[in-house]
C-alpha cells in the first residue's frame, strides 16, 4: 500500500511557515555533493537551510561536505542552518555549531525542531540599533508630549480653582437669600413654574454625529481595531 | 494630521469573483460596482486600428464598446477571480486586476497637490495564497511609478470585512460566491487555521439546472451560462426537506410549475412535469451528497472535487452544515457557542426567495442551515443573512482602513497592517 509521505523539505518548510517564513526556493543543491537545500525568507531575511537525509548520511563525507558547504554560504544568506533526521542528532557536537553560528535542526516524519537557531549575520545587527534609535526617538517624543500635557492639567486644574471660589461665593449667597425669604413669610416658587419656565426653554437640537455612513456608526469594530498596535 | 488624512483617504477595493466594488470612504453607504473582467483587445484587428485603439486590456463600463463576436469573447474575456484564487503565473488574470485597480483609483484620486496617495484596503478571499498579497503589493507600487495613487496598502480576508461590516467581532462566516465557499470563524482576527473551503459555490448550481433544463427538453438553450443563471435564480428553491418537498410537488403539481419568459426574447420556458427538480437545484448548494444526485453524477453532470489550490483544501461533497461545524471545531471549546450563536451567510449564492404559498415546503438559505446544524445536535444555532450582501465587504474594508492606525506597519506573520508603497 503506498501513501503520500511527507518529505524532510515539506516538515522543515511547514515549521518556519508558523514562525513568519516563507518558502523561496528548494530542490538540490548544486554546490553540494549530498545535500539537498531550502530556502526560506520572512521578507527581510533569507536562510538557508541544508537538509541532509538518511541516505546521505549513509555516505562518510556527507556531514563534513555539508558543514564545509553551510560555512561557505553564511556569506550569501543571513543565516545558515543544517537539517538531519533526528536519530543522527548525537553525531553533532551542538557547542561547535553554536561557536561557528550555525543553526541545528531535527526532523522526522512527525514534524521539525529547532536545536540551535541560526546566528542572523547580516541584519540582526543593524536592525537592533534601528530599533533603539526609534525607541529613543519615541521617548523623547512621549516626553515632549506629556510635558505638554501636563501644563495643560496645570492650566484646567487653575481654572477650576477660579470656578470653585465662585461657587463657593454663589452657593453663600443662595443660603444667604432664602433664609431671608424664610424670615420674611414668603413662599419659593413652586415646582410646576420651575417645570413651566424649562419647557418654555427653545428645545436642543441633537446633531448627528458627522456624516459618517450608518456602518461606521456605534460599530465596536472601529475601537478594536483602534487598539491594534 | 496623518490621521486625520488617512481617515479622509481611505479607499475600498473588493474583488469579489463576479463584481469588482470600491470607491473612497466619501462615497458613504454604496460604492462603485462593475464587473470583475478584463477584455484583451485584438489590436491587430482593422476596427482596433481605425479605432486608434492603443491599449491591451479594457475594463469597467467601457467594455461593450469593444466587444467583438460571440466566440473573441470566450477568448478574450477574463475573469481573473472567477474561482477565489488567481495562478501565480496567469499573467493574463493578474493584468485585468491591474488595470480594475488603476480604473478604480484613478477614477477618484484628487487633481491637487495636496494629495499623497490613498490609504488603499483591498480585500480577497481567504483562502487566497500568499503570494497573491505580494503581487497585489507589486501592483500598487508599480501604479504609484506613473503618479503617486497609493500611500499605503493592507489587504484584509473577506470574511473578515463581512464580519466588521455586519459589526460583529465574533461570528463564523460563510461566503459563497460563484466558484467556492469559504467558512471562516472570526473572534477578533480571522481564526486562519480553521477555515475551511467547498469546490462549489453558484457555479454548481449552475451546472445542476442545465442538467434539469436537458431534460426538460431545453438542452439547446442550456449550452448558455447567462440563461442557465437566469432560469436558476428564477426557478430553484430550497427545500425545507427535499423528500418531502418532492412528495409535496409530486401530489400538488399546480402549485410548484412554472413559466418564464426571458425578457427581450420569445423564448418561454415551462416546467410541468419536471417542476419537483426545482427542489434540487437549492438542496445541491447545502447537500450534494443525497442520494438522489446520483443519476446526474451517473449520466456525466460534473461532480464537485476536492482539489488542492496553493496550500488549502476545497472539498466537493461536504455538507454545509458539516463544514460549518468541522471549522467551528477547530477552535477552542469555550469560543464553540458564540461562533455558533451568530453565524453570517454572505454572497450572492445564499439569495433565495420563497414564492408565496410554499411556505411550508421551501425555506430561505438561513432557515435551511439552522435546520441542517440541528439534524447534526448543534442546538441554539443562529444563523442570518447578511444585509445589502453585495457592498458588506466593500463597507469592511472602509471601516477596517478608517479605525487602523496609520503608523500599524504591515506584518506578515499576523498578515495586518498598512504597508507603505509610495
Amino acid at each position: 500500500m503506498s501513501r503520500n509521505r511527507l518529505k524532510p523539505e515539506d516538515v522543515i518548510s511547514a515549521f518556519y511557515e508558523e514562525e513568519g517564513f516563507y518558502e523561496v526556493e528548494r530542490g538540490g543543491d548544486p554546490e553540494s555533493l549530498y545535500s539537498s537545500r531550502l530556502i526560506l525568507s520572512d521578507g527581510f531575511r533569507e536562510v538557508l537551510v541544508s537538509i541532509l537525509d538518511e541516505d546521505a548520511l549513509m555516505s562518510k563525507g556527507a556531514l563534513q561536505d555539508a558543514l564545509l558547504h553551510a560555512e561557505k554560504m553564511k556569506s550569501k544568506f543571513d543565516g545558515v542552518c543544517i537539517a538531519i533526521p533526528r536519530k543522527y542528532a548525537k553525531m553533532i557536537d551542538e557547542n561547535v555549531m553554536m561557536l561557528h553560528g550555525f543553526g541545528l535542526i531535527i526532523y522526522d516524519k512527525m514534524g521539525a525542531e529547532e536545536i540551535i537557531p541560526p546566528r542572523l549575520m547580516r541584519r540582526e545587527g543593524s536592525e537592533k540599533q534601528e530599533v533603539r534609535e526609534q525607541a529613543a526617538l519615541a521617548g523623547a517624543q512621549e516626553i515632549v508630549e506629556l510635558k505638554r500635557q501636563i501644563s495643560k492639567l496645570l492650566r484646567v486644574i487653575e481654572e477650576l480653582e477660579a470656578r470653585l471660589d465662585r461657587l463657593e461665593k454663589d452657593h453663600k449667597e443662595i443660603v444667604e437669600r432664602v433664609s431671608r425669604i424664610e424670615r420674611s413669610g414668603l413662599t419659593p416658587p413652586t415646582a410646576r413654574e420651575g417645570v413651566e419656565s424649562a419647557e418654555a426653554r427653545p428645545r436642543v437640537e441633537v446633531k448627528p454625529r458627522g456624516n459618517l455612513p450608518s456602518y461606521l456608526i456605534d460599530n465596536p469594530w472601529v475601537e478594536i481595531l483602534s487598539r491594534r498596535e | 494630521m496623518s490621521e486625520e488624512y488617512k481617515r479622509e483617504h481611505v479607499f475600498g477595493l473588493d474583488y469579489g469573483t463576479s463584481d469588482f466594488k470600491f470607491g473612497p470612504i466619501i462615497l458613504g453607504e454604496t460604492p462603485e460596482v462593475v464587473e470583475n473582467r478584463g477584455y484583451f483587445i485584438d489590436r491587430s484587428s482593422l476596427m482596433s486600428r481605425i479605432m486608434g485603439v492603443n491599449r491591451e486590456i479594457v475594463v469597467g463600463r467601457d467594455i461593450p464598446r469593444f466587444l467583438e463576436s460571440r466566440e473573441d469573447l470566450v477568448e478574450r474575456m477574463v475573469y481573473p477571480m472567477r474561482n477565489g484564487v488567481i495562478a501565480k503565473d496567469d499573467e493574463r488574470a493578474w493584468k485585468v486586476i491591474k488595470e480594475l485597480t488603476k480604473y478604480a483609483l484613478e477614477s477618484f484620486a484628487p487633481p491637487d497637490e495636496e494629495f499623497e496617495g490613498f490609504y488603499v484596503v483591498a480585500s480577497i478571499s481567504v483562502v487566497s495564497p500568499r503570494y497573491m498579497y505580494e503581487r497585489l503589493f507589486e501592483i500598487f507600487r508599480e501604479l504609484n511609478r506613473e503618479r503617486v495613487l497609493v500611500k499605503a496598502a493592507t489587504i484584509i480576508p473577506q470574511p473578515l470585512a463581512v464580519a466588521i461590516a455586519q459589526k460583529t467581532p465574533t461570528c463564523t462566516v460563510v461566503e459563497s460566491g460563484h466558484g467556492n465557499t469559504q467558512i471562516c470563524p472570526i473572534s477578533m482576527y480571522p481564526v486562519r487555521n480553521a477555515v475551511i473551503a467547498l469546490n462549489r459555490g453558484g457555479a454548481a448550481a449552475n451546472a445542476l439546472t442545465m442538467e434539469i433544463l436537458k431534460d426538460a427538453g431545453y438542452g439547446d438553450l442550456a449550452k448558455e451560462e447567462s440563461f442557465v443563471r437566469l432560469v436558476k435564480e428564477k426557478i430553484g428553491l430550497i427545500p425545507r426537506n427535499l423528500d418531502e418537498a418532492i412528495r409535496y410537488a409530486r401530489s400538488n403539481p399546480e402549485k410548484i410549475r412554472v413559466s418564464l419568459k426571458i425578457p427581450g426574447t420569445r423564448i418561454k420556458l415551462i416546467l410541468d412535469d419536471m417542476a419537483w427538480a426545482r427542489f434540487l437545484i437549492g438542496e445541491f448548494i447545502f447537500n450534494p451528497g443525497h442520494e438522489i444526485f446520483q443519476s446526474y453524477f451517473t449520466r456525466g453532470m460534473p461532480k464537485p472535487s476536492d482539489v488542492k489550490l496553493g496550500d488549502t483544501y476545497f472539498y466537493g461533497m461536504m455538507d454545509m452544515a458539516e463544514a460549518v461545524i468541522a471549522s467551528v471545531e477547530k477552535c477552542s471549546i469555550e469560543l464553540q457557542p458564540h461562533l455558533y450563536s451568530r453565524i453570517l451567510l454572505s454572497g450572492g449564492n445564499f439569495s433565495w426567495s420563497i414564492p408565496e404559498g410554499l411556505e411550508t415546503v421551501a425555506v430561505r438559505a438561513d432557515e435551511k442551515l439552522k435546520q441542517l446544524l440541528l439534524e447534526k445536535e448543534i442546538e441554539g444555532a443562529s444563523v442570518s443573512i447578511v444585509e445589502d450582501p453585495k457592498y458588506s465587504v466593500w463597507r469592511g474594508c472602509i471601516v477596517y482602513g478608517y479605525a487602523v492606525p496609520h503608523d500599524y506597519e504591515w506584518r506578515w506573520e499576523r498578515m495586518e497592517g498598512w504597508m507603505h508603497v509610495a
